[in-house]
């Protein structure tokens, strides 16, 4: 029989081993999520598509034609649906996780399980948003522009997971907070919003000049979408970037576990 | 085999922290602004529970008394491991349940059917194991048809009986259940306690929270009471609730019976039941020795012709019957025309002061069915309805110092009764 011990601090190992106790609770979770998605929006899978659609079209017109933005030798919209591929996960992941405590508060007050659970069965339903999106990207990569990937393309899943880290540690840090102080409800989305500018979604990294890519790389996801846009249409790794990317994804990571185990048992104290 | 072990638990509370809750961060900046120029504020803390220790056996109904925020919820909800005990360990040994408070553990957005298996899921069952379960939990909470509605659309009673079931039927080793029950109404509220009395025999250990006294005596094998977070008894549940209405006197004394009432059979439906001082006072539940305790029941008829026969009985703490009392219908209705049209009747019993003695009385009420008028009057029917603890009051002495002589102790006790006598010389 397995016995539950409670104490003011909870040993990182039983922590551990809490998560693969509580497994299917992740993706009981998860897969409640994917079904809320697709069975009860009435355009579904069509929105995963459609949002993605007009956001390359925006910044087609705004970025390339008017402000005359290079994108090399890729179409320039391919440049930006790789990048909004990317953003869109990161996006909409932060957004549901982060806010996870609040809108099941009542489960979190009453039962117990890993309260972890809750933002990272969001990754799940992201994973699945990004597939649909990622096979209308082929779709019109392959069908309309010609562009097909190269043997690289099988190393899309490492990038894919990297994103998943960056996403959920964000999530972990951010949902705490909102707990906390409400007012974070609203930092969100601004900080969305603004993101996606200082992300090299609408434009490539090749462009900014050498010291600036440094810069730039201090967004992990940054690294992510150079990774992405290598698996898809073969634009040059940029190492230092991608090893800067890297390195600032541990820091966040590990800040992250840290401050969430720290603040979780807090929770239902002041939901 | 002791299913828990509670050491020393403690449970410290930051006012300050409290405060935060709503804090904005705007608020915190300029806080933290401030505390920079001025020295911080002692941040005052309190102990919502101190060295709280104790253990509960197999297939044990442990109960926890206590006033509102003697800690027995904050006890629960770390028992549940909602919250951490600020230091203190514990030890359970099996799967825990729990149901916290008001409110129950669902996801809103989730339909009934997906939140029975989410609960199992939570409790580490298999879904094979819960679908084993699946049809008693919906029997029980009487949700059938509305199985694929999101629980937010429930009723609160409806929640409830979910919660319950789930909880229950799902057959964990260890069961808490904090002051739920008040919220549903009073059969489901029968059928909770007749289930949580089961769970016990089948050796599970309920830890149980309520203040229903009268249930909690007679469900707990031993009960602990709670003071401001300090564990004051535990042990023999009539001590502890004798000990507990030392300090404060918290009884039912009245029972409503919402909508059209509780329908008996064909013949009559009850409405509410109370206890008061006086002929049209409100409820009351403590008297001074020398007052008279009125019941007033109120009901309407549902049948033109048939006749119950009403008693009250009165118990004391022990459970000892003190004396009961009879009255039939025909004894009590003029003008069966007037009282039959649906109308609520009431009728009032007035027992005279002097006669109770000093503590917990509990009121239990019988109704016999004694048939058609122009029958003969058959005492085999069976009960149309029988509670021995429906209601209590709270008998006390009226001055705080006894006069000699008049006291009734000897040798320590006090006997059953409290008559007004008299002395001569």
């Amino acid at each position: 029989m397995n016995e539950i011990i409670i104490s003011p601090k909870k040993p990182w190992k039983a922590l551990l081993s809490e998560l693969w106790e509580y497994r299917e609770v992740f993706l009981f979770l998860g897969w409640r999520d994917i079904l809320v998605q697709y069975k009860q929006t009435v355009i579904g899978i069509l929105w995963i598509v459609i949002r993605p659609l007009l956001t390359v079209a925006i910044f087609t017109i705004i970025f390339s034609k008017i402000a005359g933005i290079s994108s090399k030798n890729v179409p320039y919209a391919l440049l930006v649906f790789s990048g909004m591929l990317v953003w869109q996960f990161f996006a909409d992941t932060l957004v549901h996780a982060s806010h996870s405590f609040l809108t099941n508060a009542q489960l979190i007050s009453k039962t117990y399980f890993p309260r972890v659970m809750l933002p990272a069965s969001r990754l799940l339903c992201s994973v699945v948003d990004l597939a649909i999106a990622f096979v209308f990207y082929l779709a019109i990569s392959m069908g309309y522009y010609r562009v097909f990937p190269s043997l690289y393309f099988l190393l899309l899943p490492i990038f894919v997971l990297w994103l998943a880290v960056i996403s959920l540690s964000l999530s972990l840090i951010f949902a705490p907070l909102i707990v906390r102080y409400r007012d974070f409800r609203h930092i969100i989305p601004f900080f969305i919003q603004l993101g996606v500018y200082c992300t090299p979604v609408g434009f490539s990294l090749s462009i900014v000049p050498g010291f600036l890519k440094v810069l730039v790389a201090l967004n992990p996801l940054s690294g992510v979408i150079n990774g992405f846009r290598f698996c898809l249409f073969n634009e040059p790794l940029y190492v230092i970037s991608l090893i800067v990317s890297l390195v600032v994804t541990v820091i966040i990571s590990i800040t992250s576990v840290i401050y969430f185990k720290r603040s979780e048992e807090f929770f239902a104290d002041l939901i | 085999m002791k299913r828990i072990v509670v050491e020393n638990i403690s449970k410290k509370y930051h006012y300050q922290s409290q405060d935060n809750k709503e804090m904005s961060f705007r608020e915190l900046l300029s806080s933290q602004v401030t505390s920079l120029f001025r020295p911080a504020k002692s941040e005052s803390t309190f102990y919502a529970l101190q060295d709280v220790s104790f253990d509960v056996e197999e297939g044990e109904v442990f109960g926890i008394i206590g006033k509102n925020g003697s800690g027995k919820s904050t006890l629960l909800k770390i028992l549940s491991r909602v919250t951490t005990p600020t230091s203190g360990r514990a030890v359970i040994r099996g799967r825990i349940a729990s149901l916290l408070e008001v409110g129950t553990g669902f996801h809103a957005e989730l339909s009934g059917r997906e939140n029975i298996f989410l609960s199992g899921i939570i409790l580490g069952m298999k879904r094979w194991e819960i679908s084993q379960y699946f049809d008693e939990i919906v029997e029980f909470a009487g949700v059938g048809k509305f199985l694929d509605t999101p629980v937010k659309r429930y009723s609160s009673g409806m929640r409830l009986r979910l919660a319950f079931a789930v909880a229950v039927y799902l057959r964990p080793e260890v069961l808490l259940i904090d002051e739920v029950l008040a919220v549903g109404d009073y059969e489901f509220e029968k059928k909770c306690l007749a289930s949580v009395n089961d769970l016990g025999k089948s050796g599970r250990s309920v830890v149980f929270v309520s203040h229903n006294l009268l249930a909690m005596k007679r469900l707990c094998s031993r009960i602990m009471v709670l003071s401001c977070g300090v564990q004051k008894f535990i042990g023999d549940p009539i001590e502890a609730t004798k000990m507990y209405l030392g300090g404060e006197m918290i009884s039912r004394s009245s029972m409503v019976w919402e909508e059209q009432g509780l329908v008996l059979g064909t013949i009559l439906s009850l409405h509410s039941l109370k206890v008061a001082g006086g002929a049209e006072g409100d409820e009351q539940v403590s008297f001074f020795l020398d007052q008279q305790v009125i019941i007033e029941v109120t009901y309407t008829w549902l049948s033109l012709d048939d006749r119950i026969s009403l008693v009250f009985s009165f118990y004391d703490e022990t459970e000892t019957l003190l004396f009961s009392t009879s009255k039939m219908s025909d004894e009590f209705e003029q003008g069966a025309d007037e009282t039959r049209n649906g109308s609520l009747q009431s009728i009032v019993l007035v027992v005279p002061g002097n006669i109770f003695q000093e503590g917990v009385t509990t009121v239990g009420m019988t109704i016999f069915n004694l048939g058609k008028r122009e029958q003969l009057l058959d005492f085999d029917q069976t009960a149309l309805f029988f509670e021995q603890e429906l209601l209590s009051f709270f008998m006390k002495e009226r001055d705080s110092q006894k006069i000699i002589g008049s006291g009734s102790f000897w040798r320590g006790q006090k006997g059953k009764m409290r008559p007004l006598v008299q002395w001569k010389a």
